[in-house]
């Protein structure tokens, strides 16, 4: 997928997420099988989902603390330490969840749409702490990559 | 006239009715034609000897043949007729598809690609020749050709050495004859039917008729004489110390020299003409002979005094293998692949084989003591060395050859017209194996001159041999610049540049060569490319023809740049290292026009702290070339850089340049949008080595993204921002791989 492309769509298109808005779906349905998305389909959702936020106009503070405590995860993850990580996914999960809930109107859709990819990952990683350990790594990447597409696509952090 | 110097011209004027038919200059064949025009020529000049020559235009088809018993001329001149009648019979035959018949106007193909044609015109360094969609010829055309050639013939005598260069500088792009696919060139053609016939008649062929001509022309009367250098990076670069520029120049003109040398050599003693050398180019040449037992025990004689010389002199760093395979001239056209095949398995096992005729190489433990010399290292006994005082102050013993080549290095390079070849030895020239070479400025006299760049010959006794030499230097308060210099001069990082580079399977494509006439177009061609059209590519000429190249600066009339070597298919040229980046590709694309893509080039560039090691300098060179052979061939090796492919291909590189590098730099600095921003380059570059640590991983996609969008950049990077998924399929490299390249130049030309 050509992220010039998308960017080119989003400026000419004041409702594109109603254009991507079933394959963001698509890639929630998708999310149940985590473990065997290809690098480049990593990317491919990522860019996808980056540009229905950015046209929902969601800004990335709006979701830092989840940033900040994913990082964390990761960094536990990565330095080694053998841990059962199952009850921080569990805290990411609430939380998720919390900033969907007390989100204005304006932004809730674009939120639910991000909760709906992630949760099933994150579910399924709070059940199974190898699961957890393995694809952790792989989480964090893409939810950075959505957070750099989204800046690339031209989404506001503030 | 000699009988031997008849036939020799007698080869060359055969042929010459060609270009003037086409011109329409008299009416019927082009033997009537060129009968006409020779005798016209005898007229104007008042030249007896034109009018003999003219016989040689009439008589060489079958159907003219009966008349020549008629003639009333003498015993030897019919002989001559008749040789020169089957040297031209036998080369008409190599000439494939007369099915498409003639048509005089149809142009001369290229030899390095048949689908393109070449317009006529003269040899020249101002035009780079380049093979095009020409469909015809006019006669007007030949007509201009046909004058100003009769008029360079007026101004000489009717000698070979004088009259080759006119028929060169005129004929190269005459086709030699109009079918549909011809390759070869008139002059080619001229030239071979002179070595030939002459050669022939050194055999002890006097045929009386058609037919005993065509007897000569099917027994083995010919040798076909090879010899090949080996060892030359060794010799030119593997000095120490005080390894200057000038000096290396010096040291690769003498090895030019010494070839030179040779083949006059045997020309002289097998009593040939310069025809008969196939060419003399790269450390590498090819000569026809006769095949008689004085020739071979000539060429043995030759060959162990060569040898013995070379050992001698050099210590065996220096080899060359020279050997000969006797053939009938049919199998010369016809099966000339075959003939050249077995020789050059002989050269190739006589290179293996190196010094077993020197007397003595095995012998150790003379009585006298024996030194090295401090620039070459060469071992002589102590009292051999001579004196050799620097500018610094520090005197260096030196072996004789560096010591003269030391003292005629700067007159080498700078000698504005050529060098004799004499056999006095005067002890102030560098010394050959057979002769002493002196630089010439209009007095010495010798047995050969050589004259630089010129196909005008000069008014002398000597004789004229053609010496082509991309000779371009930088001057620097009239001398040679030296590497501080070329370093100083250079952008950025201070460093001096080097570029090597070599033709791809060539010696593949001249095995294809079909007949011996072909081969001697191929290789003239080939030769003079790096000769002679390098020089004007340096020169800053031919920029319509070469387009927009990947460039630090701006192109200077006279760069910072020395031709160290540049000849047959290979060069080596040192010069300010942004200067000598641009170079690779300005060459490149001329050689790519030049061959109408016919055949590829690789290169390796080299940036060097100005003190490094020669020796060291030209290993990493090599080492960097065959790496670019070994990854394809087509590529250049522009810098070191990570990852399972270093060199670049050609397009590749370009591509990104366009693309990317000159958005980012141009006019001798970085653009204004990234003026303020090397430190995201330095960035992107790191993104890149992520993506070579882990090509699975994907996070250099979105991490690149991320950043170049916060320095709002992400457009001059659109190539190398996505991923491409059908490289991914089909196991390429992202197109991330190959920025660093173009990157790393950059930041090398704005290091501060
Ligand atoms: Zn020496």
């Amino acid at each position: 997928m050509d992220p010039f492309v998308v960017k080119n769509q989003l400026r000419m298109d004041k409702n594109y997420w109603s254009k991507v808005e079933p394959k963001v779906k698509e890639i929630a349905r998708k999310a149940e099988n985590f473990q065997d998305w290809k690098p480049g389909e990593v990317l491919d959702y990522a860019i996808t989902i980056a540009s229905y936020l950015v046209s929902k106009d969601l800004r990335t503070n709006q979701i830092r603390k989840i940033l900040e405590m994913v990082r964390n995860v990761e960094l536990k993850v990565k330095t080694g330490r053998d841990e059962d990580i199952r009850d921080d996914v569990v805290r990411i999960r609430l939380l998720l969840a919390y900033t969907v809930g007390r989100s204005q109107k304006n932004t809730k859709e674009a939120l639910e749409h991000l909760y709906m990819v992630l949760e099933p990952i994150l579910k399924k990683m709070s059940e199974d702490n190898n699961f957890a350990v393995n694809n952790f790594g792989k989480f964090f990447d893409f939810l950075q990559a959505i957070v750099a597409y989204h800046r690339f696509l031209g989404g506001k952090e503030k | 006239m000699d009988i031997k110097e008849l036939i020799a011209l007698g080869g060359l004027f055969h042929d010459i009715g060609k270009p003037v038919q086409r011109a329409h200059l008299y009416s019927g064949d082009h033997s009537i034609q060129g009968y006409r025009f020779l005798l016209d020529l005898a007229r104007e000049t008042g030249v007896k000897e034109y009018e003999t020559l003219a016989l040689f235009a009439r008589y060489h088809h079958r159907k003219y043949m009966e008349e020549v018993e008629k003639l009333k001329i003498p015993d030897d001149v019919k002989v001559a007729l008749y040789l020169v009648y089957i040297a031209d019979n036998i080369s008409s035959r190599e000439r494939e598809d007369e099915r498409s018949g003639y048509d005089v106007r149809r142009p001369l193909k290229s030899v390095f690609n048949r689908d393109l044609s070449y317009p006529l015109y003269q040899l020249s360094l101002e035009r780079l020749p380049i093979p095009g969609t020409v469909e015809r010829i006019g006669s007007e055309e030949y007509r201009r050709i046909v004058e100003a050639l009769k008029g360079d013939m007026k101004r000489v005598e009717p000698r070979t050495d004088k009259v080759m260069p006119i028929l060169e500088k005129h004929l190269t792009f005459v086709s030699s004859v109009t079918t549909e696919n011809n390759v070869i060139s008139l002059y080619d053609h001229l030239k071979m039917t002179s070595a030939i016939a002459l050669a022939l008649y050194n055999a002890g062929c006097r045929p009386r008729s058609v037919g005993e001509a065509e007897k000569c022309m099917k027994e083995k009367n010919l040798l076909l004489i090879e010899g090949d250098f080996s060892g030359i990076q060794d010799f030119i670069y593997s000095v120490s110390g005080k390894g200057t520029l000038k000096y290396l120049r010096a040291r690769s003109a003498y090895l030019e020299l010494i070839g030179w040398d040779i083949v006059l050599k045997i020309i002289k003693d097998l009593n040939l003409t310069l025809a008969n050398i196939v060419f003399n180019a790269g450390g590498h040449f090819m000569i026809v002979a006769q095949n008689t037992k004085d020739a071979r025990n000539k060429l043995e004689d030759i060959r162990r005094k060569v040898t013995t010389w070379l050992w001698k002199s050099f210590e065996g760093k220096l080899y060359i293998g020279i050997d000969w395979e006797e053939c009938s001239g049919e199998e010369l056209m016809k099966d000339f692949k075959e003939v050249r095949g077995r020789l050059k398995k002989k050269v190739t096992i006589r290179k293996l084989k190196r010094f077993e005729f020197v007397d003595g190489v095995f012998s150790i433990g003379k009585a006298e003591k024996l030194e090295e010399c401090q620039i070459c290292g060469v071992e002589v006994p102590e009292e051999e060395l001579k004196e050799l005082e620097f500018k610094d102050g520090e005197v260096a013993k030196v072996c004789k050859t560096c010591h003269a080549l030391w003292f005629l290095g700067e007159r080498l390079i700078k000698m504005e017209k050529g060098l004799v070849l004499t056999d006095k030895i005067t002890g102030e020239g560098i010394p050959g194996p057979f002769s002493e070479f002196l630089p010439y400025e209009g007095q010495l006299q010798g047995k050969y001159l050589l004259l630089k760049n010129t196909f005008n010959p000069p008014r002398t006794d000597m004789v004229f041999v053609p010496y082509v030499v991309a000779d371009y230097y930088r001057e620097k308060e009239g001398r040679v610049i030296n590497f501080n210099e070329l370093a100083e001069e250079s952008m950025g990082a201070k460093r001096i540049g080097v570029i090597k580079g070599d033709v791809d399977k060539l010696g593949e494509y001249f095995a294809n060569r079909r007949s011996i006439s072909e081969y001697s177009t191929a290789s003239r061609f080939m030769d003079y490319f790096f000769k002679f059209y390098l020089k004007g590519v340096i020169r800053g000429y031919y920029s319509d023809i070469i387009g927009e190249v990947p460039s630090l600066s701006e192109w200077k009339e006279n760069p910072n740049v020395v031709v160290v070597y540049a000849g047959g298919d290979d060069f080596f040229i040192v010069g300010s290292w942004n200067e000598i980046f641009e170079l690779a590709f300005r060459i490149r694309e001329a050689f790519r026009r030049y061959t109408g893509g016919g055949l590829t080039i690789s290169m390796a560039l080299g940036y060097f702290h100005p003190k490094t090691p020669i020796y060291r300098i030209a290993d990493v060179m090599t080492e960097r070339l065959e790496k670019a052979k070994d990854e394809g061939r087509d590529a250049i090796y522009v810098i070191e850089r990570t990852g399972w492919r270093i060199s670049y291909p050609w397009e590749i590189y370009m591509d990104f340049w366009r693309e990317i590098g000159r958005k980012v730099y141009s006019d001798g600095r970085l653009t204004e949008k990234f003026g303020d921003k090397k430190g995201l380059l330095h960035k992107v570059l790191e993104l890149r080595e992520l993506y070579v640590r882990d090509p699975r991983d994907v996070r250099w996609a979105y991490l690149l993204a991320y950043h170049l969008s916060r320095h709002e950049v992400e457009e001059v990077f659109r190539r190398i921002l996505g991923i491409d998924s059908k490289a991914l399929e089909e196991g390429k490299p992202q197109p991330i791989y190959w920025v660093d390249g173009i990157l790393k130049v950059i930041l090398m030309a704005v290091r501060g």
